[in-house]
């Protein structure tokens, strides 16, 4: 299902709220959406995390945030779309737009930023080639966002 | 007079909370925030359940983590909360993560919390129990 009118490419990934998932007020607790933006980063950069890099390497998480928009119950499906900007040297972040797959509604939004450390002195390091062929084709420009993340 | 900080002291990491390299993930601040924030509430709001049973809800609109250093297995948090930008439907909470095994804050969560009229569809003053105590815990200068 395509939401936008133009062709920006996106990492997507999906999620049914389960009733393990809200609290007696019958919505998804807060921080419940944060762990769903963690395990969508995670399902992006899982490409690039082979036993080799997990080994020497590790994506040290700098910052995050969210808004939230719309409040979710057990049985909505969300579609977690995930953009990266501002890709640097030793930097990057990820944008997350968080729909409700059915009406397209606005969610939330999330932002995180990271960086990749060597494991053992702590070190950040560049990025990798992997790191940035996984991130440059969901590249979006800071400038022509829809929504301040 | 010094205004408040409000500490909740059952947040430790253990090794569920550990990634795969053995730092703790970072979700984890979110969700001790949470327990910090509602602990805060029951201890300090007498009647915070009949607060809860009103058509007045409480909301998170947004957060913030900062992280400054990382905690590993058997670090121990003294999560400190404290209130700023009280206005009159909204404020923020503040919750530091004073590592008290290595005697530093790890990180910072600041959230934005509104209170919607769920039987009118507007926002809503903050409860007058509530704000009695929140005053209490606001930060100097925000």
């Amino acid at each position: 299902m395509k939401y936008f009118a133009y062709s920006q490419k996106e990492f997507v990934y999906k999620y049914v709220v389960m009733m393990s998932d809200v609290d007696q007020f019958k919505h998804m607790s807060f921080a419940n959406y944060l762990k769903l933006m963690y395990l969508a980063s995670d399902a992006l950069l899982s490409p690039v995390c082979s036993e080799y890099f997990l080994s020497a390497y590790r994506f040290q998480n700098i910052g995050s945030r969210m808004q939230f928009k719309r409040q979710t119950v057990a049985g909505k499906s969300i579609v977690i779309k995930i953009n990266s900007t501002n890709l640097g040297d030793e930097q990057f972040e990820l944008l997350h737009t968080f729909l409700d797959e059915e009406t397209a509604e606005l969610v939330g939004l999330g932002w995180q930023k990271y960086c990749v450390m060597e494991c053992l002195s702590g070190a950040t390091v560049g990025l990798s080639n992997e790191i940035s062929l996984c991130l440059k084709p969901i590249e979006i420009d800071p400038n022509n966002l829809l929504y301040k993340y | 007079m010094e205004n408040k900080i409000f500490i909740f002291d059952r947040a430790g990491v253990f090794f569920k909370h550990t990634d795969f390299n053995g730092f703790l993930h970072p979700y984890n601040y979110f969700e001790w925030t949470s327990y910090a924030r509602e602990s805060y509430f029951q201890e300090t709001v007498p009647n915070f359940e009949d607060v809860l049973n009103r058509p007045i809800k409480m909301m998170t609109t947004k957060i913030e983590l900062s992280l400054f250093v990382n905690a590993t297995f058997g670090d121990v948090f003294d999560a400190r909360l404290t209130v700023s930008k009280i206005k009159k439907v909204s404020f923020d909470m503040i919750v530091r993560f004073y590592n008290r095994r290595k005697e530093l804050v790890s990180a910072e969560t600041r959230h934005s919390i509104v209170f919607i009229d769920t039987e009118r569809s507007t926002f809503a003053p903050i409860p007058e129990e509530m704000l009695r105590v929140i005053t209490n815990y606001q930060e100097g200068g925000s």
